[in-house]
């Protein structure tokens, strides 16, 4: 394959990863807790967007719009419905571990039981432009800006608006944000609501460069941990470039296997390798304080 | 039939409490976040099969699979155990992952997703009407030895270091333990128990394919501990027999009645719920850990 055509498909996947992972690392800087459910809130996303996209046969844009107000709601109901309740109870994060483990398999095998185990397509038209002698879709340019837009945004909610500010507080000292008179269970909505969010528009990404099954957010967890560790747990700015790492590492990766003969089906063991990589290496990732480890 | 329904159930039972007391050694005595335990077991029907396919009997070829997880279970073990609890838990569930990915992509050496047929089952010939019969006390025999070892080990100086491992580590390390050593060996212990079940597993059914090892089966095997009552290895075969029965029954139910819900998805949607509802309402299981505090 074309060096361009690799790196063309390399941003593309991390334009799928970036906001994914963003979304990802929020949760887990802020609750402390690997959230597994994040897998299905992708899927989930991917699927509103189907509804809006091919059962009301309008324009994706706004199947986006819907996943990402949708799985942010979903986000905030499985905060209110367990993750809070678990809070209370005083459980630590392992029980809120494997809580987010239940809350994925109920949520995978409803969306299976509702739009069953074989793969759906988005309505959508797919333009081909060339550039440098390679290819890119329309629907991959539009991938590639929306995610530089909506990191923008979230850079800037992030360091200026009162809101990111507080994010922060809290996910650094809950106890000196609560006396500052921040409303933390306030807050902690807004978490969800944001990552999951993120979650549903890149599943909505996933589901428009390739296909949608149930399984859609699970195929790309790993990648997505892998992109949270290696970026540094909690880290915006590190799961941006990991994201975009990991984008280039995997379509490289599967053309070098290729190039070997190995089946390309070990995609998802280069995500495996780099966490294994880093984990030995540097555990607390490249922008991860040293004490994350 | 019916006889072998009860039958069938009962060798599924064994083998997935096998399964519970293994993920219970790591998880509920030692806190490990062990999220692929289906590698264990996948490694375990595989070298069994592999190898009895080549002539190798029964005994060999789970003694080589104990082998061979324990292997794998310190290669995964030494570059996450002294880490954080979460890293553990991601990259076993990712092991578990590319485990399957090989089975299913190494064709040559695994017939990939068609599966290893035909898998020799011991001493077939000796009991041949009664094979079923054979084979739940042969799953029991394993299992009884299973739990009699994990009891022996939780309540041996070893087992107590574990159990302060999982209350209080860095008081352990100030006795001077090295904690990293006992958390290895205890992995080792549960990925080479974690394999005798997938040896029974692979000879019970003499068929096995990539499919049936995703990780849906290492869940499966939680909500078993945690509706048990996780570090109670009593507790976490009562788990075994409840989800067990419950996954059995309903592929028996849907036989006779006509369900709502696709029975495969209703099974997995229950599971996951039962998961959820025990660690909000009832964290301690079924049966609670003798003597000690609540742990979830």
């Amino acid at each position: 394959m074309f060096l361009t055509q690799l790196v063309i498909n390399s941003v593309v996947t991390g334009s799928i990863y970036v906001l994914i992972a963003i979304g990802l690392t929020i949760v887990y800087r802020v609750l402390k807790f690997a959230n597994f459910s994040h897998a299905e809130l992708i899927t989930f996303g991917a699927y509103m967007a189907y509804i809006v996209n091919v059962s009301l046969g309008m324009d994706l844009f706004y199947g986006a719009l819907a996943a990402f107000l949708l799985t942010g709601a979903l986000g905030i109901a499985t905060d209110r419905l367990v993750f809070k309740k678990l809070r209370k109870n005083g459980s630590n994060v392992i029980s809120m571990m494997i809580a987010s483990i239940g809350i994925g398999l109920v949520l995978r095998q409803s969306i299976q039981e509702k739009w069953g185990p074989n793969q759906v397509w988005y309505d959508i038209e797919t333009r081909t432009f060339e550039i440098f002698g390679g290819s890119i879709t329309e629907m991959q340019v539009y991938i590639i800006l929306i995610s530089i837009a909506l990191i923008l945004i979230l850079h800037f909610m992030f360091t200026r608006t009162k809101l990111g500010k507080a994010m922060r507080g809290v996910s650094d000292n809950p106890q000196l944000a609560m006396a500052s008179g921040i409303d933390t269970e306030k807050i902690l909505l807004w978490v969800w609501f944001i990552g999951g969010g993120l979650a549903g528009i890149g599943g909505v990404f996933r589901g428009a460069d390739t296909r949608l099954v149930p399984l859609l957010g699970w195929e790309i967890i790993l990648s997505a941990f892998a992109v949270v560790i290696l970026g540094g747990i909690g880290s915006f700015y590190g799961a941006i470039i990991a994201a975009y790492i990991l984008g280039f590492a995997e379509n490289f990766g599967v053309s070098i296997l290729s190039d070997l003969s190995i089946s390309t089906g070990y995609r998802p063991a280069i995500a495996f390798m780099i966490l294994i990589i880093v984990l030995i290496v540097r555990p607390s990732g490249i922008m991860g304080k040293k004490e994350a480890a | 039939m019916l006889l072998d329904y009860v039958l069938d159930m009962l060798v599924y039972i064994g083998i997935f409490a096998i399964l519970a007391i293994s993920l219970n050694l790591e998880f509920g005595y030692t806190r490990l976040m062990n999220f692929g335990k289906v590698a264990f077991f996948a490694t375990g029907a595989y070298t069994s099969a592999l190898l009895s396919m080549t002539g190798a009997s029964f005994i060999e070829g789970m003694a080589a699979g104990m082998l061979i997880s324990a292997l794998l279970g310190l290669l995964v073990a030494l570059p996450t155990l002294r880490l954080r609890a979460d890293y553990l838990a991601i990259v076993t569930i990712a092991f578990g992952e590319i485990l399957r990915l090989f089975f299913l992509n190494e064709v040559w050496f695994t017939n990939g997703p068609m599966g290893i047929r035909g898998i020799p089952q011991p001493l077939y010939s000796v009991f041949d009407n009664d094979y079923m019969l054979f084979y739940v006390l042969l799953v029991y025999t394993t299992l009884i030895i299973c739990y009699l070892f994990a009891e022996r080990i939780v309540n041996s100086p070893f087992g107590r270091v574990l159990k302060a491992i999982r209350d209080d580590e860095e008081a352990v390390q100030a006795f001077g333990k090295n904690t990293c050593m006992f958390k290895i060996k205890i992995f080792i212990i549960g990925s080479s128990m974690a394999s005798v079940s997938g040896s029974l597993f692979a000879h019970y059914l003499a068929f096995i394919s990539p499919d049936m090892f995703y990780p849906t089966v290492t869940f499966s095997v939680w909500t078993m501990m945690v509706i048990g009552g996780s570090a109670n290895n009593l507790g976490v075969i009562a788990g075994a027999v409840l989800v067990q029965v419950f996954e059995r029954g309903t592929r028996f139910l849907k036989d006779f009645v006509v369900l709502p819900i696709e029975p495969s998805n209703l099974r997995v949607i229950l599971i996951g719920l039962l998961l959820i509802l025990f660690l909000l309402y009832r964290p301690d299981g079924i049966i609670k850990e003798e003597k000690n505090r609540g742990l979830l």
